[in-house]
């Protein structure tokens, strides 16, 4: 068995689970399969991208920069538009957010064209060699930025009123409601919290892959698959989620076929369904 | 269970939604009210302006749009001393073959069109090809060049590129007289027809060549990371990475490869050399890479629409403001065809132009222009190699077109 399969895996993994966190938290809290959840990522590539090529701002100091810009996006689209359709339901929402995923997309591939453009700063391609082995320092900075953000999110969801108030809003909107926690606001507050995190991914992401408009749809499967198998609103098993998928396809690469990458990672999916319908993390009353 | 239920109705939900999107709404017009008088003829042209192939798209438009713009001023397509002003109805199709038949479909039945100019990408064609077949209309393909789309029987098909068979040959050929010692070969390519097409050909030729395929696999088209692969590679200790996706491909093996500490001493790839983007993305890291190169602006043919191949560069450089890259060049001059065909014909019916197409034989600024019985054009046979030398892109082999010698080993 070769360690570096093993690490090419785990470093990938980390960061499927870092892109799932949003979509998983967003599912999780307010009932919503958010497809738009592609279209922040490409944005937050977009924005380390400009930053570093118009300023040369190394590119983990653009992530406060992401956050921010889409902490407002998503408060402006969750309150001028998610918020109208809530009550149509769980069909309508999901045409919804894929328009609004449409919408995003073609206006990044208006404003920036389809050009390929990459991150790359000095450090790019630098990296550990133990004892044959190869860790690249920008993906193990990725991995630990990964687990740091999530981390700091079950943090703040657990141990603050905010985050308690999330997760009261979750299990029971009416409940919380009763209790005097303004849903709304919580509603708002999740959805834009969510887009901040995807964001702080996809500005990761734009120093390992090709940036283009195209980029968060490909990761969207990806982000489907991690939130399933992790169980959705669950953070800790995002991350197992993305780790799990992350092994499986260097595994399936290395020894089976690449060419069956997918395929493996699928039938994963559908067998951890089988045995457990709710994730692997996932409790009964997320989502529900 | 709620939560299967759940699932399941996500599942099915989503499932719809990308059959919706796949068939979609028509878009488009028909174009602008023409003069009285003036006779205009439409040509149909599906290409990938959104999704995976949007950027190799958009250059082929240029290329279409530059000849009509060269056609239009000098009057039109001279049809039995009849000038028709030339006007092509764009369709995107999303960088999807099925779309792309459904628009071609939609552009024969509803908008008329006799011509049709070809999609991007061999996989796309080979859809668009078989749609063009059952209408009896004629499609010239300027990018797509897999053999299985000429060994289908189309007498209505006709493409500007030689196979892509061919396309690495060049590498090898070069590799032999540098280095005796470079043996070790890996191929990678994503599981698409015209990648597939190209590896199986370069990994035939290397093998006959007496280099050794040490690695050899396909991946996703959609991938994101070739580490795993790359990995193997190193292991098996390749000498020469060859890679023949498309350009998102090439840039992430080049990165990847690098994280990994991989440094074989050649590296090439299908589509990395003929596009900036390929070396604005990678910087420094694409010092050294080669490319088959189907046509550069210094190759020294000629002809009589757009002049040599300089003078086109230079109209282009005019008009877009960038370089052209052979996907341009290979648009352009896939209208040049029609028609030189048309004109030669002497009119606008499919049998007849069909007919000037089988026995043309011109001289373009692209090339020699001649097609087979299968509609492959042997007027050139296979690809130059180019590399890349302090960020500019210089032709390495054959010797008699070399601009400069090769780098070697790669840096």
């Amino acid at each position: 068995m070769d360690l570096q399969v093993i690490i090419n895996g785990i470093l990938l993994g980390g960061l499927y689970g870092l892109a799932a966190v949003g979509f998983s938290l967003i599912w999780g809290v307010m009932n919503i399969v958010d497809l738009a959840q592609g279209a922040y990522l490409t944005l937050g590539a977009y924005i380390t991208f400009w930053l570093f090529k118009l300023w040369g701002i190394d590119p983990f100091l653009t992530l406060p920069v992401s956050a921010l810009i889409l902490f407002g996006l998503g408060f402006l689209i969750e309150s001028q538009i998610i918020k109208r359709v809530l009550r149509y339901g769980f069909v309508m929402l999901l045409v919804v957010t894929y328009g609004l995923n449409l919408l995003l997309q073609n206006a990044m591939l208006v404003a920036w064209s389809a050009d390929y453009r990459s991150v790359t700063p000095a450090y790019s391609g630098a990296g550990l060699n133990i004892g044959g082995v190869n860790i690249p320092y920008i993906r193990l900075a990725l991995f630990i930025a990964a687990l740091l953000l999530v981390g700091l999110l079950t943090i703040f969801l657990n141990k603050t009123r905010v985050g308690n108030a999330i997760r009261a809003t979750a299990l029971n909107r009416l409940a919380a409601n009763l209790v005097g926690i303004r849903t709304e606001f919580i509603y708002a507050l999740t959805y834009s919290l969510a887009a901040a995190v995807v964001g702080m991914a996809g500005s990761l992401i734009s120093m390992v892959y090709t940036v283009s408009p195209n980029l968060g749809g490909a990761f969207m499967t990806k982000i489907f698959v991690v939130t399933v198998l992790g169980g959705f609103g669950s953070l800790p098993g995002a991350v197992l989620g993305g780790l799990i998928l992350g092994i499986t396809e260097a595994f399936t690469a290395s020894y089976i076929a690449p060419g069956l990458m997918n395929a493996v990672s699928f039938i994963l999916l559908v067998v951890i369904l089988i045995f457990r319908p709710q994730g692997l993390m996932g409790k009964q009353f997320y989502g529900a | 269970m709620k939560h299967q239920r759940l699932i399941y109705l996500i599942t099915l939900v989503l499932s719809i939604t990308l059959l919706l999107a796949g068939c979609g709404g028509k878009g488009g017009t028909t174009g602008q009210e023409k003069g009285k008088g003036e006779k205009v003829l439409k040509i149909g042209a599906s290409l990938s302006f959104t999704g995976q192939l949007s950027r190799e798209g958009n250059l082929t438009k240029k290329g279409y749009d530059l000849w009509v713009k060269k056609v239009n001023e000098a009057g039109g397509i001279n049809v039995n001393g009849e000038k028709y002003k030339v006007e092509i109805v764009y369709k995107d199709d999303q960088s999807e073959a099925q779309r792309s038949a459904k628009l071609t479909e939609q552009m024969i039945t509803e908008e008329g069109v006799n011509f049709l100019l070809g999609p991007y990408s061999s996989g796309i064609s080979a859809a668009t090809a078989a749609i063009a077949e059952k209408y009896n209309k004629l499609t010239i393909v300027p990018l797509a060049n897999a053999p299985s789309l000429y060994e289908q029987g189309y007498k209505n098909l006709f493409g500007v590129l030689p196979l892509a068979t061919t396309y690495l040959n060049g590498v090898l050929d070069l590799a032999k007289t540098l280095d005796p010692n470079l043996k070790k070969v890996a191929i990678i390519s994503p599981d698409a027809l015209f990648s597939l097409s190209v590896a199986e050909g370069a990994k035939k030729y290397a093998e006959a060549n007496g280099f050794q395929v040490v690695y050899y696999d396909k991946y996703p088209a959609d991938t994101k990371d070739l580490s795993s692969m790359i990995t193997n590679i190193k292991n098996a200790g390749a000498q020469i990475l060859l890679g023949t996706g498309y350009l998102a491909d090439g840039v992430l093996a080049v990165r990847n490869a690098k994280d990994l500490g991989y440094k074989p001493a050649i590296m090439a790839f299908t589509i990395a050399t003929s596009i900036p983007d390929f070396r604005n993305s990678l910087g420094a890291d694409a010092e050294g890479i080669m490319g088959g190169e189907w046509w550069t602006p210094n190759m020294k043919w000629t002809g009589d629409i757009f002049g040599s191949a300089e003078d086109y560069a230079k109209l282009y450089k005019a008009e877009y403001n960038e370089d052209p890259a052979y996907y341009s060049a290979a648009a352009s001059v896939a209208g040049v065809i029609l028609q030189k065909a048309i004109e030669k014909a002497g009119s606008l019916e499919v049998d007849k132009v069909r007919d000037a197409m089988r026995s043309l034989d011109i001289q373009t600024f692209w090339g020699p222009i001649r097609f087979n019985e299968r509609g492959v054009n042997v007027g050139t046979s296979s690809a130059a190699v180019s590399q890349i030398q302090n960020g500019q892109v210089v032709v390495v082999w054959p010797e008699e077109l070399q601009q400069s010698k090769p780098l070697y080993p790669k840096p």
